[in-house]
This record gives C-alpha cells, sequence and structure tokens, in this order.
C-alpha cells in the first residue's frame, strides 16, 4: 500500500486534501530517512510552485550581511569606529533599524516657515501625525519637527528635529533613505523602518535595537559617522564627543507612545531633570543621597502628576508643591 | 540563481514516479546521493565560506521557508523573522557542522518546528487567565507526527476562512500585508478606531478556534512528555 505514495500524493497532503487515513500513511512512510528527504524535497518544489507571496529575498541577506558583520564586535572601540567610519558609507543600505537617539539641540530655528511645514507639541503633550510619505511620527512633549513643504520625499526625505520623536519610517520602493537631521549636525540615516530620535541639551545618545543604522556627527571640525548595531548604545556629550558603547535592553521607544516610562538604574535627579525637559515641570530634590538613589523598571503614567505620585511612592517621599516647582523630601 | 533553482526542480521530475518506495536498503542509496548532489556546490560553498554559502542558501531556501512558515503564524513580518533567525542560527552556531541531513531537510524541519512552537505560544499567552493558570511552562518540543503540522496550518487557513469576509480582509490587510491601521481605515474609507475593533473580533475568533483544538491538545502532549 506504500507504493502509492508519490510526488501528486504528497501535494494532495500538502494541500490538504488528504484523509485521516492517507495522512496515518505519510506519518509512518516519513519515519526513513530517504524518504524523509524526499519529502522535504517535495514540499520545497511544493512552495515554490503556490508561493503565498513574493520575499525580498536581497533585502534579507542585507539583513544577514549586517548581521554577520556585527558577529563578535559587539563593542567596537572608539578606534575602531574611526576606522570603519570612511569605508562603510552605504553599509545603510537595507537598514531595518529601530533606535532611540538622544542629542543636543537647542534653538534650531527655521526663519523661513514657507519652506517648512513645523509640527510642534507643547508642554505634557503628545502629538501623532503622518507625513506626505506615510512615515508617522510621534512627537513627544515639548518637541518639534519641520518637514520641507516641497520636494518632500521626491529626491530625499530629510526632516529637522528639535525635541524627541518616533518615526515609523515608510519603506518607499526605491529605497529612499530618510534622514533626521538636528542642530549640531548629527544625523541619523535610515532606511524604511521604526526609530526614535531624542534630541535634548546636555547628552546624546543613540540606541539601536534592530538592523543598523548609520549615525554622522561632528566632532570639533572632523565629519564622523558610525554604523549601529543591534542592541548598541551610543552617547555624544556637549561636544559630539562619544562617551561610551554598552549593549542595553531598549523598550523606550515603543513606550513613548503608550504613555509608558522606562527607567533603567536612573536617578533620581535625572528623573528630575526629565521632567523639566518633557514637562516644563521644576523638581528640587535637596537631600543629596535620596537625589542618587536609583529607579528601575516600567511603569505608566497618563500624565507627569500620576508619574511623580508613582515616584513618590516607590520612594517613599512627600511631594511638596509650591508654585511650579516641586519639592521631594524624605518622609 | 536560475541555475540552482531549475536543478532542483529537474532532479524533482526524475525521481518522481521513479521513486520505488519498497525498495530494499542497497538500492535506496544512491537516491540519498542524489538528494544530497544537489546540494553538493552549496555544501562545499558553506564549508569553505560559511557566508557565502549561507547567501546561497537564502537564494535558494528563503522564499519557500517564508512562504511555508507565514501558512503557519498567519504575518508575513513573523514568518520573515522567524525564518531570518534560522539562518543567523545556522552561521552563528555553526550548526552546519553538525548536519548529516541535507540543509534542506534541517532548514525546513527547523522553520516547520519554529512556526508550530510559535503558534503555540502565541496561542497561550493570550489564554483566559483560568487557562494559563493552570499551563504547565511550556517547552519547545516537536509533534510525533509529521501531519500534526500540516493540520495546525490547515486549520489556522481554514480558520480565517470562517471569517466573514470584510472582517478577514481587514485582517489579511494587516498580517499578510502589514498595513497599518491608518493605511487600512484610508483605503477602506473606515475609521481607525473600526480597523481596531474589526482586527480584535478577527483575532479573537481565529484563537478561539484554534484554541479549542490546538491548545488542549498541546497540553495533551506535554503530560504525555512527562
Amino acid at each position: 500500500m506504500n507504493a502509492t505514495i508519490n510526488k501528486d500524493f504528497i501535494f494532495n497532503y500538502l494541500a490538504g486534501k488528504s484523509t485521516a487515513l492517507q495522512k496515518q500513511l505519510v506519518d509512518e512512510w516519513v519515519k526513513n530517512p530517504n524518504h524523509e528527504e524526499l519529502f522535504y524535497q517535495w514540499l520545497v518544489e511544493y512552495e515554490y510552485q503556490q508561493p503565498q507571496y513574493l520575499t525580498q529575498v536581497d533585502e534579507a541577506i542585507h539583513r544577514f550581511q549586517n548581521f554577520a558583520e556585527g558577529k563578535g564586535v559587539r563593542y567596537p572601540t572608539e578606534s575602531e569606529i574611526q576606522a570603519l567610519a570612511p569605508v562603510r558609507n552605504r553599509t545603510w543600505w537595507g537598514v531595518a533599524a529601530s533606535l532611540a537617539l538622544v542629542l543636543t539641540a537647542s534653538g534650531l530655528i527655521f526663519k523661513n516657515s514657507i519652506v517648512y511645514q513645523t509640527y510642534e507639541s507643547a508642554v505634557g503633550e503628545t502629538k501623532t501625525f503622518i507625513l506626505s510619505d506615510s512615515t508617522q511620527v510621534v512627537l513627544t512633549a515639548n518637541s518639534s519637527l519641520k518637514v520641507p513643504r516641497f520636494g518632500f520625499g521626491r529626491e530625499t526625505r530629510e526632516v529637522f528635529l528639535t525635541g524627541e520623536a518616533n518615526f515609523d519610517v515608510s519603506h518607499q520602493a526605491n529605497d529612499q533613505r530618510f534622514v533626521v537631521r538636528t542642530e549640531r549636525g548629527v544625523e541619523v540615516v535610515v532606511l524604511g523602518t521604526e526609530f526614535t530620535v531624542y534630541a535634548r541639551p546636555e547628552k546624546s545618545k543613540v540606541i539601536l535595537n534592530r538592523g543598523k543604522v548609520q549615525l554622522r556627527y561632528r566632532e570639533g571640525k572632523a565629519e564622523k559617522q558610525i554604523m549601529m548595531k543591534p542592541g548598541e548604545l551610543v552617547m555624544l556629550d556637549q561636544n559630539n564627543h562619544l562617551e561610551q558603547q554598552v549593549v542595553t535592553q531598549t523598550d523606550q521607544n515603543a513606550a513613548l507612545k503608550d504613555h509608558r516610562f522606562i527607567f533603567d538604574d536612573t536617578t533620581l535627579a535625572e528623573f528630575a531633570e526629565m521632567m523639566q525637559e518633557s514637562y516644563g515641570i521644576r523638581v528640587v530634590i535637596q537631600d543629596k543621597k535620596l537625589a542618587e538613589r536609583t529607579l528601575v523598571g516600567s511603569f505608566r503614567a497618563e500624565n507627569p502628576k500620576e508619574l511623580l505620585e508613582i515616584v513618590s511612592k516607590i520612594f517613599n517621599v512627600e511631594i511638596v508643591k509650591s508654585g511650579d516647582t516641586i519639592l521631594l523630601t524624605n518622609k | 540563481m536560475g541555475q540552482v533553482r531549475s536543478s532542483v526542480a529537474s532532479i524533482g521530475n526524475n525521481e518522481n514516479g521513479s521513486q520505488p518506495l519498497a525498495l530494499p536498503k542497497d538500492l535506496v542509496e544512491p537516491q540519498s546521493v542524489a538528494v544530497l548532489d544537489d546540494e553538493l556546490f552549496i555544501r562545499k560553498a558553506v564549508l569553505t565560506n560559511p557566508r557565502m554559502g549561507v547567501e546561497l542558501l537564502y537564494k535558494r531556501y528563503f522564499q519557500p521557508m517564508c512562504t511555508h512558515a507565514v501558512k503557519f503564524v498567519g504575518a508575513r513580518e513573523v514568518a520573515e523573522d522567524l525564518v531570518s533567525e534560522i539562518f543567523f542560527d545556522f552561521y552563528s552556531q555553526d550548526k552546519f557542522l553538525d548536519i548529516t541531513t541535507s540543509y534542506r531537510l534541517y532548514l525546513f524541519r527547523t522553520v516547520r518546528n519554529r512556526a508550530y512552537n510559535y503558534l503555540r505560544w502565541d496561542l497561550s499567552r493570550k489564554a483566559e487567565l483560568t487557562e494559563v493558570a493552570q499551563k504547565p511552562i511550556l517547552k519547545e518540543h516537536q509533534p510525533d507526527q509529521i501531519s500534526q503540522y500540516e493540520e495546525l496550518y490547515h486549520d489556522v487557513e481554514e480558520a480565517v476562512n470562517r471569517l466573514p469576509v470584510e472582517r478577514r480582509r481587514i485582517y489579511l490587510m494587516r498580517k499578510f500585508d502589514g498595513m497599518k491601521y491608518q493605511e487600512i481605515a484610508d483605503e477602506l474609507h473606515l475609521s481607525v478606531k473600526t480597523v481596531d475593533v474589526q482586527l480584535n473580533r478577527a483575532n479573537q475568533f481565529v484563537r478561539a478556534l484554534l484554541r479549542e483544538k490546538w491548545l488542549l491538545n498541546l497540553l495533551v502532549c506535554f503530560v504525555s512528555l512527562v
């Protein structure tokens, strides 16, 4: 009875046209290693004949190449980065990246509001909108994004950011890149995916979750660029000097959108800074020891008040409000 | 590339029909050599230059692997991630050194197994609280009958087919074309909210149908393993 098992039989089986008894036959038949080889050979043939959809093999290979290049060099030293920079001009090709970038940018002033469409979010407000190339942008509190009114998406896609935003970049058929520029000459070049740019005073930080992204910056007069690989974190100080690279867990970019706040060994002092940046709320912690205590975890809060309450509960501190300033003190 | 593919097809054709199934072992032997032979070039490439070899494997098997995986997991992004990961592991963990079968067999067996386990995990993670409470920690496992795989993805297809037409359309736009809520809403002239509601219902429906048979089935499998 086994003799009935041939390619047609298996094709019918794969198409779901077999009876329970026939399935049982296949189960037995395939236990022979040679039959098993045959089975997979026919399976491949079957899948070639009935594709569910067409994949982008080249893109997948690019992802593999990125992965292969990243193998074993997850913590490149600064000299390595500089050595790499001039060579790898075009490796942003095929990038699928998700990153969070914190960088310094204060007064990006674009005088010409005719040339640029400006999106702004007020203190404590989150705004979502879609650009003409169907890239989705979530602008977090106290940020602004300028997008050219003319030619955007035709030749290049370049936007200018002050503050912090999450981009879900649409992929274009011609693999057109998407560039986020900031005032200090830090640029993020990406090709069709989702990432977050966080541009605030103090320091610059880039965290990459997935794929590969090119970061260009200027240190002194030298133009530099680095390729980031998944799991890397790059921090740039006020002079765009590269501070460190570590592997870190990053959910921040996703968190921005659903009002989650993620703290990873964040001191209360840093937390206070963040409240000032994002919500314009001045938080003062006079006790130095208290200011140095750190916060770890992910919290959900709709507004700054809620967040403050959560934090005060965790540290068991008192919130005293006086005017625009909030004082955190030990109970 | 075209050459490689056509060689697969021609070998398949030669063996079709003329493949006697109840042959004594020594006569079956040349068959297995032939099967391995069509990967001979890739095999050599993988062993001399793994990176190039894996790229060749991509060209040959990425498409059918994704096509196969998507039948289980329903969403092309998930399918492609799953398949990519298999290649990454294959390369970075030097898996190819231990493979005694054809790469094709290894890759497809792995993709089926991972897709199966993904779906199992996906069904269980959103299970009702009471179900979760009773659920032991699931380990990766392989069903002992090959037909379990086919049955699972045929059931997935069946479940999707049973969705009301409009809801199915939204479901497929989201899962299959990877469209965003806003894009679906624009194309169908619906509100984002409606898209959201429809997708939720579709998900629940598909899940409920699958869970009825498979979550229990999977638990039984687990218990019988213990």
